[in-house]
């Protein structure tokens, strides 16, 4: 049985003897092996994967989570069709991170309920969190927010993926700041737009860019179906960073700055209701097409910055024309990162929660 | 009316924006992506551009943290077209395509496509680095680089040769023209130099006066490549980052620091060179004292290369100069002998390829440093690096003093030892603190015990490569990991005199076996109560 533990066999244990087996799991392991490996835990995550989708997503990442985060992975899945007590089985996750170093190992808990109850859970993970070492949330899916109340204030953050979300669920969203004032909230949509971010802030950067930046006064970001609030966390980050806040008239898509009018677009090349509870998989492949920053002039637009995303070629394109310069249309390379990239980051790096949380309340009010 | 005014405010704001913040960038990664450039690389055909700067420009491309457009130009003597230069870079690279895992047919084809992309921006010029004609070949090269590959004229030239070409080529370059951006023109162009930056004071600052003859000061990056191993930048954030440290960091709890880079490898066929350098110019001017000025100096005012090189310099600068006379007292210097090592008769250094039968170049130091400020006033550094030493193992040790009260002497007084805190550089680079704690058992027994930090294992990638890290702050100007003209003046300051005081002196360097931990000389600078670490 010790075998299959440290070959990544799932070991079923009695879940009210979850640390004491793998006590005894690891000291065996450890007795057992004549070379070497290190047990690391860097964190508590607490990932909820309620449908067959997430379970699938969950395949696939939580190896490259033990990989690239290793840590106590408590994995929750709510079984409708089972009946009877919570079970638990547990697993090690191994991997070797350089040719000729020990294998770094870390440990995998699931809990399954049974009858599709999932009140039990809360209780279960908070006697089975590693003492002092940060406790996180991954929901992939769109539920397990009802988690977050029960685990109170042993979590220190909790990962959202609203790629799959309708954008009026953003407003949901915008809430959860005002509940939880000091949790850490996080987003893997949100992590997703940082490409854009970076070409933004690379731009502004630029002397010839940056006044256009200050004199636009249009936004309009293209989408796919699956990407609508991201396109909305993007628009809200910039122009709440650009000092673009205040709705006019409580009209969506008009911003006010001093005396000056925004306009921001957010434009789907799909019906995003079509997107909305897409599995992760299929919401991996939706994504910003492009940004358009413009003056508008008297019935014309008189400037703009255009970036443009071309995904076969992992690529942005730049296109800048203004009145007194015209600058040469550019591409940079803009590989996406892969969901596991992704996923690793967002463990690794918090985000800022001060700036995710102005882009998600002006994101509100721009969708 | 007000609009307009708003809009003016604003394009009044932009005529400066690098003076303004950038409202985009706060939440994002701290580092600044950087702009398109071209590297040259001056000793193309030589040891360090194959083993280390292609490789590692090659790992920041695949990870896409090259700039979207790059140009990467060989300069060297001998004669090779770009093909012939392409192709001795993909022999530099082919571990890296090869990967350790992945060798099915879609990973091989993938590896080709990735070296195809790199390998469009590699051309070669060849031409000794006296000829000025062949600077004027090279501007005219890389204006049809650029303009061929869309780069907008950011160069670096990065002079990874011998140290005597460093001047004549900067110098060249300044006569080509190709050494400053045309003014206004909104390029830049930066010169990385490696070590070594002299071989004492005189000629060190004779090469700060050349360079500067022609760069300004912000335009050269003297690279030491220790400054970007991660557990050296990780000094800071121990220090300045924690707030259990700082409080203990000073004399009132430190009794003493070590510093020492073990090699376990001799000279290597390096003979010849390393007759002109010895350990002293080769490790202990550069790496030790940048690593010594890291662990002793003040929290700077922001973390920007300027306030953090500041108080690095102000730190070698309150190093206790060892005047010539003294110098036996402070220092000592070690050549490793003949010996046998797992079965395998070694030669001594003497018996290496291009030494000299009589040499005194040294192949160990060891030195006993006083830094005479508030902070460290009494607390002795000592440092000590070597080749032919049993392993390689580079550290820094800080040594806390004894509680004031002894309770547990009595009992268990061989067991009880002082705290160390021990920080890794290299090979497994992280940190352990060693503490006393209670063993098991009804009696009142303290042992040693060992709380153990180490990155490899405890993050999920491994650390990026040196001159990865260091290559990318050039493309982005920052120079936090560059030594300063100033901080190089005031290492060889120290070190000089330390040459100085063995150039005078009759005793030749004590004789170690290859494979021991030194002469036993080095035992005697450290006090009574104080021993080098085991390794």
């Amino acid at each position: 049985m010790e075998a299959d533990f440290l070959s990544g066999i799932p070991v079923a244990v009695d879940p009210g003897k979850i640390e004491r087996e793998l006590s005894r799991l690891w000291k065996a392991e450890g007795n057992e092996r004549s070379a070497s490996f290190s047990r690391i835990c860097l964190s508590n995550l607490i990932v909820y994967l309620p449908d067959g989708a997430a379970r699938d997503w969950g395949g696939t990442i939580l190896p490259e989570i033990g990989r690239r985060f290793p840590s106590r992975l408590i994995v929750l899945i709510p079984q409708s069709a089972a009946s009877g007590p919570l079970s638990a089985s547990l697993m090690a996750r191994c991997h070797v991170p350089a040719p000729g170093h020990p294998p770094v190992c870390c440990e995998e808990i699931l809990l399954r309920s049974s009858g599709g109850r999932t009140e039990d859970f809360p209780w279960a993970v908070l006697s089975l969190l590693v003492p002092d070492l940060p406790a996180l949330l991954l929901l992939p899916g769109m539920e397990g927010g009802h988690l977050i109340g029960p685990l109170g204030r042993a979590l220190d953050r909790v990962i959202f993926d609203t790629r799959p979300w309708r954008l009026r669920d953003l407003e949901g969203f915008g809430r959860l700041f005002d509940l939880h004032p000091t949790l850490g909230i996080d987003d893997l949509g949100w992590r997703e737009t940082v490409g854009w971010r970076r070409i933004l802030g690379d731009l502004f950067d630029d002397p010839g860019i940056r006044p256009h930046f200050l004199r636009m006064d249009r936004i309009e970001i293209s989408h796919d179906a699956a990407a609508a609030c991201s396109a909305a966390l993007l628009g809200g980050w910039l122009t709440a960073r650009l000092g673009w806040g205040g709705t006019r008239g409580g009209e969506p898509g008009l911003l006010r700055r001093g005396g000056e009018t925004l306009r921001f677009v957010l434009r789907g090349t799909a019906d995003e209701s079509a997107a909305a509870g897409a599995s992760p998989r299929a919401v991996a492949s939706g994504s910003i097409r492009g940004l358009r920053l413009s003056q508008v002039g008297p019935g014309k637009e008189t400037a703009y910055l255009q970036l443009s995303h071309d995904a076969p070629q992992s690529a942005i394109r730049i296109d800048h024309h203004a009145e007194d310069s015209c600058v040469i249309p550019r591409r940079i390379p803009f590989p996406r990162p892969s969901e596991a990239e992704l996923v690793g980051s967002i463990l690794e790096r918090p985000t800022r929660r001060d700036i995710f949380e102005e882009a998600v309340r002006v994101a509100c009010r721009l969708a | 009316m007000g609009q307009r005014k708003s809009k003016m405010r604003l394009m009044n704001r932009s005529d400066h924006p690098e003076a303004e913040p950038n409202p985009l960038r706060a939440g994002l990664a701290r580092h600044r992506s950087p702009d398109p450039c071209t590297i040259v690389l001056f000793g193309a055909s030589g040891d360090l551009t194959h083993r280390k700067l292609v490789p590692a420009l090659f790992n920041l491309f695949r990870a896409g943290l090259l700039p979207p457009k790059i140009g990467i130009v060989g300069f060297a003597r001998r004669r090779k077209s770009d093909e012939e230069f392409r192709l001795e870079m993909r022999e530099a690279v082919q571990p890296q395509l090869e990967g350790p895992e992945d060798s099915s047919e879609a990973a091989e084809a993938e590896s080709k496509s990735l070296w195809g992309r790199f390998a469009g921006s590699i051309r070669y010029h060849t031409a000794p680095f006296e000829d000025a004609a062949g600077y004027r070949l090279l501007g005219e090269k890389l204006e049809n680089l650029e303009r061929e590959l869309g780069l907008p004229g950011h160069r670096i030239y990065y002079l990874a040769t011998a140290p005597e070409h460093f001047s004549p080529i900067v110098r060249r370059l300044g006569d080509a023209g190709l050494a400053r951006p045309a003014p206004g023109s909104g390029r830049w162009v930066r010169v990385v130099v490696e070590k070594p930056f002299g071989r004492d004071l005189e000629s060190a600052r004779r090469l700060n006066g050349e360079l500067l003859d022609v760069l300004e000061e912000s335009q050269i990056f003297r690279i030491d490549h220790y400054l970007g191993k991660e557990t050296v930048q990780n000094l800071l954030a121990l220090r300045f980052a924690n707030g259990i440290f700082e409080p203990l960091w000073n004399e009132k709890f430190i009794d003493h620091v070590q510093i020492t880079v073990a090699e376990q490898l001799g000279v290597e066929g390096r003979g010849g060179f390393y007759e002109t350098a010895g350990a002293l110019r080769d490790m202990v001017q550069n790496h030790m004292l940048q690593v010594l000025s890291l662990v002793a100096m003040e929290p700077p005012a922001a973390l920007e290369a300027d306030a953090i090189r500041d108080e690095k310099v102000k730190v070698l600068r309150a190093v206790r100069r060892i005047s010539p006379g003294s110098v036996e007292r402070h220092a000592v210097r070690g050549q490793y002998g003949p010996s046998t090592i797992l079965g395998r008769a070694v030669p001594g250094y003497t018996g290496e390829p291009g030494t000299s039968p009589d040499s005194r170049t040294e192949t160990y130091v060891a030195l006993r440093l006083a830094i005479e400020n508030w902070r460290w006033a009494g607390v002795p550094f000592f440092l000590r690096c070597g080749k032919r030493l049993p392993k390689r193992s580079s550290e820094v040790s800080i040594h806390f003093k004894k509680p004031p009260l002894h309770l547990f002497d009595q009992r268990e007084a061989s067991t009880v030892s002082p705290n160390e805190l021990i920080i890794n550089i290299q090979p497994d680079e992280g940190i352990a603190l060693r503490f006393g704690a209670k063993s098991p058992g009804p009696d009142l027994q303290v042992r040693q015990v060992k709380m153990d930090f180490r990155y490899g294992s405890a993050f999920g990638a491994p650390s990026p490569e040196a001159y990865e890290r260091l290559l990318l702050d050039t493309m982005t100007g920052d120079s936090t990991l560059f030594t300063r003209r100033d901080e190089v003046e005031a290492a060889w300051t120290l070190v000089t005199d330390i040459i100085e005081g063995w150039r005078l002196s009759t005793k030749p360097p004590a004789i170690y076996p290859a494979g021991s931990w030194g002469p036993e000389e080095a035992d005697k600078l450290l006090d009574a109560g104080r021993a080098w670490r085991r390794l």
